[in-house]
């Protein structure tokens, strides 16, 4: 699914330069529930951005899904984004004027699905994340919960390879976390969807399949039950 | 393709409705208020030259002015050449005149006006000078010792009141000598005052054509012959006809005759209607740039998040144009109410120019020009500020 071998991304130039990641091999495989943490600073954010396509590696060489993604023209990478990418940012992101519904169906609607589609699919998945009855709440209306059940919604919309969250419970409690941890897992249980998360809390590690652990710029370890690379 | 259309649109669509209502409706009024501008003054303008059209038409030249061969002062046999004319299909009168210099003496007072002499009954038919006599009469046929003279003419009596020499108040009743081009002097009871509002004819005498042939010792002469037309508009085509008719004189219309007047009056309303334009038009795309810049400046982060999630950067340019279009299109339809009301209130109390009140002139080409112009106002308001904000790195942009 995802294999990125000696990824860097150094900032700067000379004695100023950062090494925000500093020679990562990472391998993925389908439907695994990845948890990423280490310490502030440590580069989490950096990789999670490397492969959600939101920024480019100095060196290294990354394929997700079968696709060598440092070949692909800028807008071929925004397709790419929306076609096999789900992001979850940490602050839910939703757009203030759309309801909780359109929201959702807004990544859908870039794809050329029509507004029956939409709302069928829209609806299917507000069912999942438990949010049926605030179709049409703007986010607003909503607590950060279900703001942010709405953000992994419209993540999951286009049907994604790979769903990216970077701490995307730093803003909820410790109720409105689990709520969303356990929903993260179902959706990697039931619908076997692949998933990287950021996430620095120790007891978030306990719903995680597999734990990276990183610090300046490198995986110091990595529990992969499977062995990592293959 | 058209999917990005149709999502830009959804996302402008939403954004209005749910925005905020206040700066919207107060950028549609100034869009509204611009659009009002780019009409109003030039359709004043307009109104003003379709006054001084009328006016040279009926106080001044009629639709055609025949005047002497090249290198002949006078027409003779000019009852012939009246009645010639007068059966040319699409003629409805012609009036000869005999304009000369004068020199007219009022106790002590004299001015040097130019004198016409006409037949008062070929004339009513010509002109409508006979209908603006505000105090006495109109002259007869049969006058010879009465004189009809324009209002700037007769001046006040406070000299300073006038803006050119005058008889100093003279008035209806009183009489005044008249000295002719070959030194005759006659005394005249001046019989009516006439006001037009054209300058040129308010300045004017008037005596009949039967007087002045008696005092020059000539008969059946004029040098200058107007001619009514049943249209006015195809003056050229009338000349034509005219000329086929066996008319030999010099024909002229009245846009010839008036055409250096107008055009300096044009002219230089032309250049303030630029200026007053290109202002508008200025506050037009600064005001819609700023709220589109600040919009989206505002959002910059939720725009990177947009990016982030696979949303293309040119679909939130075209939301974005999309919204500047819809100020415009709001601000348009604000404007016409606007301007209907402005109209309205006109024409109940109408701007009053020198010879009359000015009735706006809306030329549709006019309103196009104005829609066209906001049209592209708007899309570079709404283009430039998305397209700045969205080039920014969407890393950064998410950062805040
Ligand atoms: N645009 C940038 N310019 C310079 N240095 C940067 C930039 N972005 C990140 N860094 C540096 O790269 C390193 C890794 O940053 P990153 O955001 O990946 O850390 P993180 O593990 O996500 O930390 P946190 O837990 O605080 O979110 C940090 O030292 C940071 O200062
Ligand atoms: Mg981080």
């Amino acid at each position: 699914m995802i294999e990125g071998s000696g990824l860097a991304k150094i900032y700067g130039k000379g004695s100023v330069e950062v090494r925000a990641l500093d020679g990562v091999d990472i391998h993925i495989r389908k439907g695994e529930f990845v948890g990423i943490t280490g310490a502030s600073g440590s580069g989490k954010s950096t990789l999670l951005h490397l492969l959600g396509l939101l920024d480019r590696p100095t060196t290294g060489s990354l394929a997700i899904d079968g696709v060598e993604v440092s070949s692909l023209s800028e807008r071929e990478r925004t397709l790419f984004r929306l076609n096999r990418l789900g992001y979850v940012f940490q602050d839910y992101a939703l757009v203030p004027e759309l309801t909780a519904e359109e929201n959702i169906y807004l990544p859908s609607k870039v794809r050329g699905m029509t507004a029956k589609e939409c709302t069928r699919a829209c609806r299917d998945i507000l069912g999942l994340v438990g949010l049926r009855d605030r179709v049409s709440f703007l986010p607003g209306e909503m607590s950060g919960g279900e703001q942010q059940r709405v953000a992994i919604a419209r993540a999951l919309i286009n049907n994604p390879a790979i769903v990216l969250a970077d701490e995307p419970c730093a803003n909820l409690d410790t109720r409105n976390s689990t709520l969303i941890l356990e929903l993260i897992q179902k959706l990697n249980r039931e619908l076997n969807q692949t998933v990287l998360m950021v996430s620095h809390e120790e007891w978030h590690q306990r719903y995680f399949d597999r734990v990276i652990v990183m610090q300046d710029g490198k995986i110091i370890s990595d529990n992969d039950s499977a062995g990592g690379a293959q | 393709m058209l999917e990005d259309e149709r999502v830009a649109f959804f996302l402008a669509s939403r954004l209005i409705t749910r925005g905020n209502k206040g700066t919207l409706v107060l950028t549609i009024m100034i869009i509204a208020m611009v659009f009002v501008n780019l009409i109003f003054l030039p359709s004043i303008i307009a109104g003003v030259v379709v006054l001084f059209n009328q006016q040279s038409i009926d106080y001044s030249y009629g639709n055609l002015v025949i005047e002497p061969r090249e290198n002949e002062l006078v027409i003779l046999n000019v009852k012939e050449l009246q009645q010639k004319i007068n059966r040319i299909p699409g003629v409805v009168a012609s009036s000869p005149r005999y304009t000369s210099g004068a020199t007219i003496v009022y106790k002590g007072r004299s001015a040097s006006p130019l004198l016409v002499a006409m037949n008062p009954e070929d004339e009513k038919q010509v002109l409508k000078i006979s209908t603006k006599i505000i105090s006495g009469d109109y002259l007869n046929e049969a006058d010879t010792d009465q004189i009809l003279i324009g209002k700037t003419l007769a001046g006040n009596r406070d000299q300073k009141v006038d803006r050119v020499a005058s008889l100093g108040g003279a008035e209806v009743g009183k009489t005044v000598a008249v000295t002719f081009i070959n030194g005759v002097t006659r005394s005249y009871r001046i019989k009516g005052i006439l006001y037009s509002g054209s300058a040129s004819t308010d300045s004017n005498a008037f005596i009949t054509k039967k007087e002045i042939e008696s005092v020059l010792g000539r008969s059946d002469t004029a040098n200058q012959v107007l001619v009514r037309t049943t249209t006015t508009g195809d003056e050229n085509a009338m000349r034509l006809t005219l000329m086929q008719y066996g008319v030999q004189q010099q024909i002229w219309t009245w846009q010839d005759k008036s055409a250096d007047f107008l055009k300096s009056i044009v002219g230089s309303f032309d250049i303030i209607n630029f200026i007053s334009t290109i202002v508008s038009l200025i506050i037009a795309v600064v005001i819609i740039f700023i709220v589109i810049f600040i919009n989206t400046v505002y959002r910059r982060k939720q725009i990177g998040i947009l990016q982030a999630i696979g949303i293309d950067r040119s679909i939130i340019i075209k939301s974005y144009i999309f919204q500047a279009l819809f100020i415009c299109v709001c601000g348009t339809v604000a404007g016409c109410i606007l301007l209907a009301a402005v109209l309205q209130y006109l024409t109940a109390s109408p701007l009053v120019f020198p010879g009359g009140p000015v009735a706006p002139v809306l030329e549709p080409l006019l309103v196009f020009r104005a829609v066209a112009s906001l049209f592209i106002v708007s899309l570079i308001a709404g283009y430039v500020p998305s397209w700045l904000t969205t080039r920014e790195e969407i890393l950064s942009a998410i950062r805040g």
